[in-house]
């Protein structure tokens, strides 16, 4: 190996930028999404499915998906269920906070995949942000894509995420909505109560010509699968997007392995049929 | 001039002047690491002059066994290896990654200055020498790139010492990383000994290599002198016993997930993470933050983490492996099998301290070759 062109100063890549948060919302109890705005000359390029590494002051990192770049606030928006102690740090940060950030880290949904294609998004709760951020980049080339369904399974009604924007949403001609909750004991739900891949089975789509993006807890996507597989759905048109823990997002810290896979630099987007031979077993 | 170039340059440095290899080497600036007696076993520690050597010291390793004897000789490079590789030099253990300020409000991130070490490492073995090629693939290259690593690596000097003997854990062989190094090193020592002649055949490997040989009083070489060097050579692969069957190894794991051998281990395995420690190549890493009490600093560490923990897979949903089997089954299969997948390379360079410093002897070398036996179902 030549050592005379090993370093290089700028590569800082585990290094976070300021950004500043905007705007807080609290979608339900523990789940809040934060509007982070870059400072000075601090523009994300990033492909919807990637992910941002987010460090609190003193507290440690953690890694979250963009849900939107919201244009009008000129910032990225991340939403965060409150379950360890960084993301309970965001839970109470405040607007004008400033966190510090890295990325956009790995390779997010194949939407090139899905051109002329119909494209079947699946979301099972916290799992939306991810697939969310989709939206816009599908609407922005409507025409290239076939029909375009989004199904979302939450927990309760009282579980819904971006609620202020699903009335919009559902009047989209070009888009298919459905919205299933586990439980429903409010009078006022008048959607499907159900697992949401009871909605797969539901739906009508050409499983020839037709590519899935899905983002939920492990088991949720796993029958998702089955249940597309089922209705003839190839392997490599089924995507799931995967959690691991991670510290660094570029493949050095060995925490988010999956078999040979790392799945901050891998992944976390991978077509079914790459990570297969891995998923059925147990505690790989 | 090319590696090869150099490399064919082989000169004679006898014991009496090796003090001053040490002294050109320190001229040169370099912090010199070698070779050092800790209490009980030999590691690697900061050398002033040639008497900080494990002179006349070998050592005796087997399963789970580390015993410090003295020789016949007085050999300077007469044992294997220490218990730890030069990777907690160039990968320290603790390593400040950013500081961070607070300044009305505002956070400024403050990067770890460059490093400045300049280490020369000596009685580097050619293991250990692969165990920073296996490194520098990772910590060099794409995405997973690290500046505090590539700087000290691009400084360092590696002078290697050449096997004349194998330890009871000793693989080099079946990995295909020695006993010999071929290339890679700056200069390459053979310690030879033959009644009253004492004196080390000197390859040199690399411009920088060439400069300190220049400082020194080297003769030519005789044909009785690499004949020598060679049997030295030659007495390392007779003493190896140990084995690994590399054939189509990543297949072992991948078809192997549920082998029954994986429970058995799990029975012996107290989950230490010592095999992760001494290994030279493993890199795994996590973080801990902190701030300061007045709350207007904080910082950011990495150390070296150990995928034996529990911690090491959590997740919100509980940690993904929580068996010592998955956990053992997780550093095996890794070390041997994913890691070509990962970086075009095995991660084990066969130097045995897995075997020799784990507590209860489990040995990779018998656990693979398990792996290979059809399960009795």
């Amino acid at each position: 190996m030549k050592t005379n062109s090993l370093f290089n100063p700028s590569a800082q890549f585990l290094l976070p930028i300021p950004f500043q948060i905007k705007k807080k919302k609290v979608e339900y109890p523990r789940v809040v999404s934060l509007w982070l705005s870059p400072l000075g000359n601090g523009e994300l390029s990033f492909k919807p499915g990637q992910f941002l590494m987010v460090y609190v002051f003193g507290v440690g990192e953690v890694a979250l998906s963009i849900a939107e770049k919201d244009e009008t606030e000129e910032s990225y928006v991340l939403t965060i269920r409150s379950v360890g102690t960084v993301t309970r740090a965001l839970e109470h940060c405040k607007q004008g906070d400033i966190v510090g950030i890295r990325g956009p880290f790995g390779k997010g949904w194949p939407l090139e995949e899905a051109v002329s294609k119909d494209i079947l998004l699946v979301a099972g709760g916290i799992g939306l942000p991810p697939l969310w951020s989709t939206l816009p980049f599908i609407f922005k080339d409507r025409s290239n894509y076939g029909e375009v369904f989004l199904l979302y399974g939450a927990r309760s009604p009282h579980d819904i995420l971006y609620k202020e924007s699903w009335e919009s949403l559902s009047k989209q001609k070009e888009l298919v909505l459905k919205i299933s909750v586990e439980l429903a004991t409010s009078r006022n739900w008048n959607g499907s109560i159900g697992n949401v891949i009871s909605l797969v089975d539901s739906l009508r789509f050409n499983p020839q010509s037709v590519v899935a993006f899905v983002c939920g807890p492990e088991p949720m996507m796993r029958f998702c699968a089955y249940a597309l597989l089922k209705r003839g759905v190839a392997k490599e048109s089924i995507y799931f997007s995967m959690e691991r823990n991670m510290r660094c997002a570029i493949g050095s810290c060995g925490h988010c392995q999956f078999g040979p896979l790392f799945l901050c630099k891998n992944g976390p987007v991978f077509s079914y049929k790459t990570i297969e031979p891995f998923l059925n077993i147990p505690e790989i | 001039m090319t590696a090869s170039q150099f490399l064919e340059k082989k000169k004679i440095l006898q014991r009496a002047d090796f003090s001053q290899l040490i002294e050109a080497i320190r001229t040169k600036g370099y912090t010199l690491i070698g070779p050092v007696l800790t209490e009980t076993a030999i590691s690697f520690g900061e050398i002033h002059e040639e008497t900080d050597l494990p002179i006349g010291w070998m050592d005796i390793q087997e399963p789970a066994k580390f015993q410090l004897k003295r020789r016949e000789d007085e050999a300077l490079f007469g044992y294997n290896v220490g218990f730890q590789s030069i990777k907690k030099y160039l990968f320290p253990p603790r390593q400040r990654l950013f500081s961070v300020e607070k300044k009305q409000g505002a956070l400024f991130f403050i990067p770890e200055e460059t490093p400045k070490e300049k280490y020369a490492f000596l009685g580097v073995r050619s293991c250990d020498l692969h165990a920073v090629f296996v490194q520098d693939k990772i910590f060099c290259k794409g995405s997973s790139y690290d500046p505090l690593y590539a700087k000290r690596r691009q400084e360092a000097l590696i002078i290697v010492v050449q096997c004349g003997q194998a330890s009871g854990c000793c693989f080099c062989r079946s990995m295909g990383t020695g006993p010999k190094a071929q290339e890679g090193f700056d200069l390459a020592l053979t310690e030879c000994i033959d009644r009253e002649n004492h004196f080390f055949l000197v390859e040199i490997g690399s411009q920088r290599g060439e400069e300190i040989a220049t400082l020194l009083p080297l003769r030519e070489v005789t044909e009785e002198d690499l004949r020598l060097a060679q049997s030295h050579i030659q007495n390392a692969l007779n003493q190896m016993r140990k084995k690994v069957n590399t054939e189509s190894i990543k297949d072992l794991f991948y078809n192997n997930w549920e082998h029954p051998r994986w429970d058995d281990v799990a029975e012996r395995c107290i989950g230490c993470s010592t095999c992760t420690m001494v290994c030279p190549t493993c890199f795994c890493w996590t973080v801990e933050d902190s701030s300061f009490v007045e709350g207007l600093k904080a910082e950011r560490w990495r150390r070296w983490d150990f995928c034996y923990t529990m911690e090491f897979s959590h997740l919100p949903t509980g940690s993904v492996r929580s068996t010592l089997k998955s956990r053992y089954r997780q550093w095996l299969s890794h070390k041997f099998g994913s890691w070509i997948d990962q970086f075009g390379t095995s991660g084990c360079v066969g130097c045995g301290r897995c075997i020799t410093w784990c507590p209860v002897g489990i040995d990779v070398t018998e656990e693979l070759a398990a792996l290979r036996e059809k399960p009795d179902l």
